[in-house]
């Protein structure tokens, strides 16, 4: 059953209950609200209330209510409802060039992976609710919202603790200080150096990494 | 391009040339989306686009455009339109002889 099906027929929306359909924290949504790029209203006890119509469109315009496949890998390798067959992962950068060269890697060194690429944060934001990846890449200067700010984001989300996140980024050392607030323990590949560190942290998650769930797992 | 295949490429020239054959038809793009910014005056759009050039150069070891790129980030960051504009049309010429099979 879709989401919005659960969620009925009401013309509005709680914040929370954006939040939920989209895969986003609260605060995200409080942004795309803030941003215009949702509908919203206050009650009189200043609750906000959001447009189904706006949350409608702006899943439309995303390609969300049919996400789309993976750029590598095959479609439908997560049964419904349950957990991939084959490790899923997320690449959030706005770079036509490195979406190619990770998808050039990916297809040569981890043919097994399925591979889904989203353009900005917030997109991100809404593909990661909706994929669970359990390996996410993101880029620091994103459209919409930064890497950092996504970053902080995803931590509140329960699904983090299942996925393995690495940062790529053109940004050298000094360029990344005001962002360290969320680099903490997380990879950070300079893209110059992205064929030699990517696949390295790729195989070791992949080969067995704790937060990674094989295809035994899920038959069990 | 022999030493960028062995120090970014780890000496997979078969991966080199694929990402190459990539860019090249990318540069195409961002040679038109680097014009529009500059007509446009539009310092934030050309500073993300030569940031992300910035890199992808490097990579195929094109280290003089990569480091021309870098200069137009610089500019585009500190608001010298004109200079980031100049920068950007010595860019564009390499760019195009790049993506130029």
């Amino acid at each position: 059953m879709n989401r919005l099906d659960v969620l009925g027929t009401a013309d509005d929306f709680t914040t929370l209950e954006v939040a939920r359909l989209l895969g986003m924290s609260v605060r995200s949504v409080q942004l795309m609200v803030d941003r215009g790029e949702l509908e919203a209203w206050k009650t009189s006890g200043g609750h906000r209330r959001i447009a189904r119509a706006s949350v409608d469109r702006w899943r439309s315009s995303r390609d969300l209510v049919n996400p789309p496949p993976p750029v590598v890998g095959r479609r439908g390798s997560r049964p419904p409802g349950g957990l991939p067959l084959r490790p899923v992962m997320l690449l959030i950068d706005d770079s036509i060039h490195f979406q190619k060269l990770v998808s050039l890697l990916v297809r040569q060194r981890f043919p097994n992976v399925d591979l889904h690429v989203a353009d900005d944060g917030i997109a991100g934001l809404a593909m990661y609710g909706q994929l669970k990846p359990q390996v996410l890449i993101v880029d620091i200067l994103l459209p919409g919202i930064d890497g950092a700010t996504l970053i902080t984001s995803l931590r509140s989300h329960p699904q983090f603790a299942s996925s393995q996140l690495a940062v790529v980024t053109s940004l050298d050392e000094v360029q990344r200080a005001p962002y360290a607030f969320a680099l903490e323990q997380v990879p950070v590949i300079h893209k110059p150096q992205l064929v030699a560190e990517l696949p390295r942290l790729l195989k070791k998650w992949l080969s067995g990494g704790q937060k990674i769930r094989s295809g035994a797992a899920v038959a069990t | 391009m022999a030493n960028a295949i062995a120090t970014r490429f780890g000496g997979d020239a078969a991966l080199y040339r694929e990402f190459a054959a990539d860019c090249a038809a990318q540069f195409a793009l961002d040679v038109v989306a680097g014009r529009a910014a500059c007509e446009a005056r539009d310092l934030s759009r050309l500073r993300r686009l030569a940031h992300d050039l910035k890199s992808a150069l490097t990579l195929l070891g094109h280290d003089g455009a990569s480091s021309l790129a870098a200069l137009v980030e610089g500019q585009a960051a500190a608001g010298e339109v004109d200079s980031a504009r100049l920068s950007w049309q010595s860019l564009d010429t390499l760019l195009t002889r790049l993506g130029t099979p």
